[in-house]
Parts: C-alpha cells; structure tokens; sequence
C-alpha cells in the first residue's frame, strides 16, 4: 500500500513583487521501505515541495492539491492533527547540521522533548530512549552526549544527532533536505549507511532531496528529477541513470565528474541558467537551455507520461527514446 | 566525537567562565578608581583656597596644616593608596552638607531607589518582553503596527512630562493612587532592614504600611518603565524574528512541539542574549538616571540626592554618587556576562 500520494501540489508564494509559483503541479508516491529521491538544481523546488507537506512554509504561500497519508490529506490538517503527524509520523532531517540543532540546548533535552509530548513519557525514559537513539546513530558514549551541546560535535555527528531526534518517535517517513551536502565524503557514505541500514531494519521511508545524483544512485529506490518547480523524468536509478531520457537528466550527468573514467573529455556544463519562479518559460521551462526543443516545447507544457516499465518522462521531443 | 569530553564538562567550564568575568570585573573596578580620582585632581580650584577663610589663605602655617590633614601634601600616588586603601574600608568622607559619613547616607538613599527600580524593571520586562514577542509573532498584521506605534511613542515621550501627567490624572484627578513620597504621613517607616519599605513591612508583620508603601510604588515605577517598555517591545521583536527563521525553529515545529512552547522554549531562549544586554543597560539606567522622576515624585532615592549634592557642590558626596553610579554599571554587566554564559553554553568556552 502507497504510504504517501502526492496529487497536484502547487505552492505559490507572495513576494514584493506579485505571487510566484514554485512548485507547478507536482504527482508522486512514496511505497514503505522505499528511499524516494528528488534530484534537481537549487531553486527547482525540490525543498519548497516537501516542506510544503509538514505545513513548514513560510508565511505568504498558499498550497493546493493533495497529499494523502493514511487517508488524509496532509495539507489540509490543522492544530492537533498536524501537530500529531508532524514528528510522530513525519520526520524531517535539515541541510545544515550546524543550524538544525538548537544551539543553546542540551542534545538530551532536544532529543527526548517531543517523545515526552507525543508519548508522553516522563523525562527518565524519554532520556533512556534519547540514549539508546544515540547509540542506533552510533554515537560514541551517548550518556554522555546527552548532557553536551551541538557545537561540542564535528559536523557528520551533528547530523547523526538531528537524524535520531527525527528518529525518536518512530516515524514511518523521513524527509531528509540534503542531509549530506554540507559534510565531509567520507562522512557523507557514512550517513547514507546508516539511512540505508535504518531503512532496511525498520521499513523507514525515505524522501531523499540532493542534487548529488551520485548519492541518489547509491541509495535511492526510485529517482524523481525536478526542474523549475515540476518533475521532468522519474524512475529507478539504474535505468534512468544509465539511460535518461529527458535532455535536462543527461545534461546534468554530463555536468558530472567522472574522476575514475581517466581523460574522458571534459565537463559539459549546462549552458544559460536556471530561471527564476519569477519569469519561467512558457512551454518546457528548458527549452531555452535545451538543444532538442522544437515549436512544441515553445507551446506547450510537455506533461508527465510513462515510457517504459516504472518510467515517466516530460518531453515532447524524446530525443533519446530506444530505437525501434 | 566530543572533543576533550573531560575538560567540557558543564560544572567546570562553567567555573572557570566564572572566574575570568570575576577577576575583569576586579580590574575595572581598580581603573574606575583610578579614573574619578585623577579627575577629581584634575579638577582646577585648590581645596585648601576653597575651605579655608580669607585670613587663614595668608597664613602659610594654616595652609601646610589644612594641607596635612588632608593629607594634601602627600604625592599624588600615596594619595591615591590612601583612597583606595579607605574606599576598602567602606570610608567615603564626610558630606559637607549634612556632616555625616557618604556611606550612611548613601545607605538610607540607596535601598529607596532600589525598591523603586527593581520594581520598575520587573514591569518593563514582563510587558516589553511580552508585546516584543506579540509583535514579533504577529509580524506586519494589525497588532504588530500597533505596537510599533506604542513603542515609538512610549521611547519618545519625556519622562518628566510622563510623570506630571500621570500624577495629574491618577493622584490630582482621579485621586486613585497617592502622590509623593514613600509613605502616606500616619505610617511611621518600617524598621530598616533591606531598606524596601514593603519587604521591611511585611517582616514586621504592618501590613497597612506594607500596602501603602506598595501603593506609593505604584506610579513612579510604572513611568520609569514606561520608556524601557517601548524599548524592550522593540529589540525583542528585533530579537525573536531573527532567530524565527533558523532551521532549528522549523526542526521544532517539525518535531510536532505546540506553537506556544516553540516560541516560549525555543525561540525565546536563543532570543534572550540580546534582549539580557537591553535589559541590563535599562536596569543600570534606573538605577543611576531617575533624578527628575524623583524629584517629582518627591522620592528620596538616588537621584534626589544626587540633584541636591551638586547643587551646594558637596564634592565627598557627589564622588560618592559617582562611584556608586560606575559600582551599579559594572555589577550590572557582570550579571549580564555570567547570564549569556548562563544561557548559551558557547559563550562561557570563548
């Protein structure tokens, strides 16, 4: 049974200078078990779109569509039930481990305050169980890491720490915002373990944000590639990968270091830039940028299709379709 | 991986954050000394020519003999030991006003600006911090435009004409509150313990005089706080919306805590450091500053004293307030040091 459906989600934010619409009609599904990913540049509305499912926006924007999760639609809840799904059901893990953490409380008392409100233990077993989440992190000496505070942590520690507090309550979805960008490599292999092991071990579902294809190749179930605020190909990391079809997903592997393949030419980057949510292009918002557009990309916005078995694909153009 | 986890252990860092404020505080507290004792020497005019009469200035014995006793003819470093050695000693001089020692009288004025400024302060803080954070949370809505309205005119009215107003509307007017002084004329003062006129009552058990001295407070702290309310809303609402957009705000609310414990715990506690200063300046500001309200008040606290020294040139007793005025700022910002130490464990390892 799918454990989230997302159906149309649009955000549009109020800014200065009128309403700007980030995310653009948005359709996913997150199975149990599964590490769902979202790659795409930033600004592309990978962050926006998931924040939008805790109802962690900023003021000023306005949601529509729907995002069923066990029958109900996680953008319409509010007070209680919101605050029962977010951190007991939901679990969201930020970018920067350095600013995630409040800086001036213990990482006892962030770890075990929302256990003792959602479960309503007392502060002795939440403690126990904040203790025995540091040890699943594999922190060294958790007693001890209870008393201290985020900055006596290197980084990929930090982040350790923010996963087992997402963690505490057991949640069955964790939202993980580059969980491994501001880290170290080696530290980063070593967080994408432990969300593999906890996935495996405990059925955890993962929605995976990175623009690092790198990474979502090494943990990712499924693959949605997002581009100016809606997907533009989706599907399983080897195929899509291996074989991507959308001239935006080959671009951006192009665009990737290949230090073990020796002189292989150089980097292709992706010529022009992203667009703002400001100003977007009509038709495909990648045809200025794309070598393959034809009138129809100019026109029409290419709609998600499937192509091939757990593949979907945005373009009108297809230009790196199998051949017949 | 902890780095030196036995060294980074709270209770000791902690300790030794302690010390490092402790032994500023004692040098600033040496170079306050050494600063109004060289201005006060600085100052032109001869004390022996200023005390001594006509006849006596031409008297070369009565000059070397006024000088001795006031030990005038020591260097100016041995002069300096013997302030300092008598500033030790709790031994301000004389007032030449009322020929009683500096410290007995700083003594019984003092505790009457004390009980008015701690009073004033608790006020300010508990309604400036509560509509900064009101503000804050109601960013660019109605209320929030309201209270900057409020704010602005509360740091921008005069204090004086606050006073006179509020005496004239509350005591003259409606005749709700008593004017002037700490205790209507049929209480005899409580005996002197802390010297707070409520707290002494309510020891001895005088609850009428406790009740009427209370009811004395009531107007000159709620005009002191007047001007640090305004303040406070506003560097609290400063201070809340900038740590409202940290990702471990949002991580709090993703965690599912309630609103108002988000902002109570969180974003209240990582706020606080900014709003410590403010409140440390606007208390020491108080204590030392309320001379007109005082005056008006007819309070016979710090300030009043202070004004009726200056005006008869009372040097003991204007060094006297001087010192007790620099005492008051840098107790108050060694509070305010150990507190940010109190509250972000970051600071006391800096």
């Amino acid at each position: 049974m799918t454990l989230l459906e997302v159906e149309g989600l649009r955000v549009k934010i109020r800014t200065e200078g009128g309403e700007v619409t980030i995310v653009d009609g948005v359709d996913y599904a997150v199975e149990p078990g599964q590490v769902f990913g979202v790659a795409g540049e930033s600004g592309s509305g990978k962050t926006i779109s998931v924040l939008a499912l805790l109802r962690l926006l900023p003021r000023g924007a306005t949601t529509s569509g729907r995002a069923l999760y066990g029958g109900r639609d996680l953008l319409r809840l509010s007070g209680r039930a919101l605050r029962r799904v977010r951190g007991r059901e939901l679990a969201m893990v930020f970018q920067d481990p350095l600013t995630s953490l409040h800086p001036m409380m213990t990482i006892g008392r962030q770890l075990s305050e929302h256990v003792r409100i959602h479960e309503g233990l007392s502060r002795r077993a939440a403690l126990a169980r904040a203790s025995e989440l540091l040890a699943e992190v594999r922190i060294p000496d958790p007693k001890r890491a209870l008393e201290a505070f985020p900055h006596q942590f290197s980084g990929g520690m930090r982040q350790r720490v923010a996963i087992a507090g997402a963690l505490a309550t057991r949640p069955k979805l964790l939202i993980a915002d580059e969980p491994t960008t501001a880290l170290d490599v080696t530290v980063q292999a070593g967080i994408l373990r432990l969300l593999d092991r906890l996935r495996r071990e405990s059925g955890l579902s993962v929605i995976l944000i990175t623009h690092d294809l790198g990474v979502m190749s090494s943990i990712a179930d499924h693959v949605s590639v997002f581009y100016a605020g809606r997907i533009v190909e989706s599907g399983p990391p080897p195929e899509l990968l291996s074989a991507p079809r959308h001239p935006y997903t080959r671009a951006l592997l192009d665009a990737l270091p290949h230090p073990e393949a020796e002189g292989r030419g150089e980097l292709q980057a992706i010529r022009g830039l992203p667009p703002s949510p400001r100003n977007r292009p009509p038709g495909c918002a990648f045809h200025p940028r794309c070598a393959y557009a034809t009138e129809a990309s100019l026109e029409q916005v290419p709609l998600l299709r499937p192509v091939g078995e757990r593949r979907l694909l945005a373009c009108h153009v297809d230009p790196f379709a199998p051949g017949p | 991986m902890l780095p030196g986890r036995s060294r980074t252990r709270p209770p000791r860092v902690f300790l030794r954050f302690l010390a490092r404020r402790f032994v500023a505080l004692v040098f600033l507290g040496l170079g306050i000394t050494l600063v109004a004792f060289l201005l006060t020497n600085l100052v032109p005019g001869d004390p022996a020519a200023a005390n001594l009469g006509q006849r006596a200035i031409e008297d070369p014995a009565a000059v070397a003999s006024f000088r001795e006793r006031y030990g005038l003819d020591k260097s100016l470093p041995e002069q300096y030991g013997i302030y300092v050695w008598r500033l030790a000693h709790a031994d301000l001089g004389e007032s030449q006003q009322a020929r009683l020692p500096v410290t007995q009288e700083l003594g019984t004025f003092i505790p009457a600006t004390a009980e008015l400024a701690l009073l004033s302060i608790l006020i300010a803080v508990v309604v400036g911090v509560g509509l900064g954070i009101l503000a804050a949370i109601r960013q660019n809505r109605l209320t929030d435009h309201l209270l900057r309205v409020l704010s602005l005119t509360g740091v921008s009215m005069p204090t004086f004409w606050l006073a006179l107003v509020a005496l004239y509307v509350f005591f003259f007017r409606l005749a709700w509150l008593p004017g002037t002084g700490r205790l209507d004329p049929q209480f005899s003062e409580p005996r002197h313990r802390t010297g707070f006129f409520t707290i002494d009552a309510l020891l001895q058990g005088e609850w009428a005089t406790a009740a009427d001295a209370a009811r004395h407070l009531v107007l000159p702290a709620v005009v002191l706080a007047l001007y640090n309310i305004g303040l406070l809303t506003r560097y609290t609402r400063t201070a809340v919306l900038e740590v409202v957009n940290h990702d471990y705000i949002r991580a709090a609310r993703a965690k599912g805590i309630p609103e108002r414990r988000v902002v109570l715990r969180h974003v209240l506690r990582a706020a606080l450091p900014a709003v410590i200063t403010v409140i440390g300046l606007a208390f020491a500001n108080v204590m030392t500053g309320a001379v007109l309200v005082e005056n008006i008040f007819a309070w016979p606290g710090i300030g009043q004293y202070a004004y009726r020294s200056a005006t008869t040139l009372d040097l003991p007793a204007i060094m006297g307030v001087s010192l007790f005025v620099a005492v008051v700022y840098i107790v108050v910002n060694f509070i305010v040091d150990v507190l940010y130490g109190v509250i972000d464990p970051r600071i006391r390892v800096a």
